[in-house]
């Protein structure tokens, strides 16, 4: 199963940046490539998320609900779509430098198209990761940095 | 005798298949007719002791890439390739050329030297279509068939994907028509379709020009391409299965629409626990080993219907003191570092009436060919300073008015012909440079392997109707067929043709999953 594992810094209490990840409209404001977002309820969420393959669009709307929390500091969703399986586990821990943010995306393809979102997510995984991780950085540059 | 599965037929999708099962942990027989194993990758001394030559396959295109190579561990086995310096050259009736590079921006370079503007639109399909085709490509063939509802409903969400869309129901000469501008570079991404057997003017086809255009590669198998099949059959060996030449399978029995095992031809019956796994062409498989009276009639039309109409190649192995030097090496001298070099005369048009001709049954009198040197990048394939040598010419299998056998009567003098088209391009290849030389015509193809109907040498036409999900049968494109317990393997199935063990693998994992083995590849 493709997986990825990503580990960075945000300028912002875990308390901060757990309001931030549960509240869906802001989250998906720094996930690269999505482009409609449906909140359901305070657990679930529907979205729309286009990867662009050279000028090729490819669109997956995905269901995304939150099936296990302790906030503010553990966070297990799964995000089902036609065409793929994702099972996301986000760890929160106090740093230095505010908090430090630790992931794991496992993606699986499922049906016909599986080999194709497969081959996609091991290219593309790293670099969306670090663009996730950009953007969370700048969204958090603009507030005080924590208090230790 | 019993095995979990027998697999009929040698040839590299049905040893690859063995032994992905085999390493599955299944008991597996393969069951070959002729006394070598391989099928099409088949490498003979034809002319002179020392000199191999490919009888059937030259170029391996995806093969080093594939899972298959790496999952089976082929390298382990032996099989080794080497890549030629460039990758083409397409030379021209005025002895320019143009060489087909890897690199992206010294091909473009190239086909700045017809057309700048070409070359600006080369450049820029790389980037908008590039990494589609990277991340598509390999992934579309080593997995079953996408339903092409599937496919469309992705595609018609975006204005490029309904570009690609409407490509793809063009023909290759639309497309090329569309995207350049001179007359050499159409020529040349023309050629990247024929070689391949793919017709010029069929509609359903412009997706896969742009795929020619976009992806190419040129392995050569060290040794020859008899090597893979070895390899292959140290796989399946070297996983427990067991690989039997000269045993001929007389039918495969079934009974109460479920196939038992298989009958040699010595009368031997061996039964398969699980199924039986055919790697030879439909018509044989099911009207042939199976019999009608246990198909449906549906499936036995569409058996019949399968076609293999398209155009053959006639064949010249020679054994040669020295390696061709095109005159077009005045014009870039890297043509002759080729893995092969074509002369497809000087428009598209040509292409298309050769096509045509050969459709009729006439032998075109043009020069349509395919030269490869394959000693100058692997020298073990003829003794040191020699060179064997492959020729093709697009050719028909029945020539008018004698149909198949006509070529008795004009094979020698096609063959000169041929050689004398050659030297117009290559004018050092007198006749004191041949050593010897075998013609192989199209008959000949379809005698050493007649899973190659009609000497189609992609076992049944590329055409729309036989591409993809509908290959070989829309509904059938699963790998299952309508008997339980009997599969399909060979390169009938999708992805087709040619050397790249595609239709093995895939059947390999729709059978685990059939019969709950371990996918250890997944």
């Amino acid at each position: 199963m493709p997986s990825r594992e990503a580990r960075f810094s945000v300028a912002a209490p875990a308390e901060e940046l757990w309001r931030f990840l549960r509240d869906f409209e802001a989250l998906c404001g720094c996930i690269p490539g999505v482009e409609r977002v449906h909140v359901l309820d305070a657990r679930t969420v529907e979205l729309r998320v286009k990867e662009k393959v050279g000028v090729v669009p490819l669109v997956v709307d995905l269901r995304a609900e939150i099936v296990d929390e302790t906030p503010p500091r553990r966070l297990h969703a799964i995000a089902k779509g036609q065409h793929v399986t994702m099972v996301i586990d986000v760890a929160l821990e106090p740093s230095a430098a505010g908090t430090e943010l630790s992931s794991v995306f496992e993606v699986t393809g499922t049906g016909p198209l599986k080999p194709i979102v497969d081959r996609l997510f091991e290219k593309r995984a790293s670099e969306r990761t670090a663009q996730f991780a950009e953007s969370l950085a700048q969204r958090f540059s603009r507030r005080a940095p924590p208090s230790s | 005798m019993s095995y979990d599965f027998i697999v009929v037929g040698s040839g590299h999708n049905g040893l690859a298949c063995a032994a992905y099962l085999a390493r599955a942990g299944a008991s597996v027989l393969v069951l070959e007719r002729n006394d070598r194993v391989g099928g099409s990758c088949h490498t003979a001394e034809a002319t002179l002791p020392g000199f191999k030559h490919n009888i059937c396959s030259m170029v391996h295109t995806h093969i080093p890439l594939s899972p298959v190579y790496r999952e089976l561990e082929l390298e382990r086995h032996g099989v080794r390739y080497v890549y030629p310096d460039q990758l083409r050259g397409t030379i021209f009736p005025d002895q320019r050329c143009l060489v087909m590079y890897r690199d992206s921006a010294q091909m473009a370079a190239e086909i700045a030297r017809f057309s700048k503007r070409d070359a600006a639109t080369f450049r820029q399909l790389v980037a908008d279509y590039g990494e589609f085709i990277d991340a598509t490509y390999l992934p579309l063939m080593y997995s079953p068939p996408v339903a092409p509802s599937l496919q469309s409903a992705q595609l018609e969400q975006s204005e490029e994907g309904r570009q690609l869309l409407q490509w793809q129901a063009s023909t290759p000469v639309q497309l090329l028509d569309e995207l350049f501008e001179a007359e050499p570079v159409k020529v040349h991404f023309l050629a990247r379709m024929t070689v391949l057997g793919f017709p010029p003017d069929a509609f359903g086809q412009g997706w896969i020009q742009l795929f020619r255009i976009l992806k190419a590669e040129a392995p050569i198998c060290v040794g020859g391409s008899q090597q893979l099949a070895e390899g292959l059959r140290r796989a399946v060996e070297g996983a427990g299965g067991t690989v039997r030449t000269s045993a001929e399978v007389k039918r495969i029995r079934v009974r109460e629409s479920r196939a038992l095992g298989v009958e040699l031809r010595d009368g031997t019956r061996i039964d398969a626990a699980k199924a039986v796994i055919t790697n030879v062409e439909p018509k044989k498989s099911f009207l042939g080993m199976v019999g009608e009276e246990h198909l449906p009639a549906s499936f036995a039309t569409r058996v019949r219907n399968y076609h293999s109409r398209g155009r053959s190649l006639f064949c010249l192995h020679l054994a040669v003191s020295e390696p061709p030097q095109y005159r077009a090496g005045a014009d870039n001298p890297h043509v002759n570092r080729a893995f092969s070099q074509e002369m497809f005369c000087g428009t598209v048009a040509d292409q298309v009436q050769a096509y045509q001709e050969i459709a009729a049954g006439k032998p075109p009198r043009r020069e349509m060919l395919q030269i490869t040197v394959p000693t100058l990048f692997d020298p073990s394939q003829a003794p040191g300073g020699k060179h064997s040598v492959l020729i093709w010419q697009y050719a028909p299998y029945s020539v008018a008015p004698d149909g198949p056998a006509g070529w008795k009567k004009v094979r020698a003098d096609y063959a000169e012909h041929c050689l004398a088209l050659w030297r117009s391009y290559a004018p050092n290849m007198t006749q004191d440079k041949i050593l010897a030389m075998a013609i192989q015509d199209p008959t000949d193809t379809e005698r050493h392997n007649d899973n190659m109907v009609n000497g189609v040498d992609v076992v049944g036409d590329m055409t729309p109707d036989q591409m993809g999900y509908f290959r070989p049968f829309a509904g059938w494109s699963s790998y299952r067929s309508p008997v339980e317990g009997l599969y399909m393997c060979g390169g009938y199935c999708h992805p087709g043709g040619g050397v790249h063990a595609g239709a093995g693998h895939n059947a390999a994992g729709v059978i685990a999953e059939d019969y709950q083995l371990t996918k250890w590849w997944d």
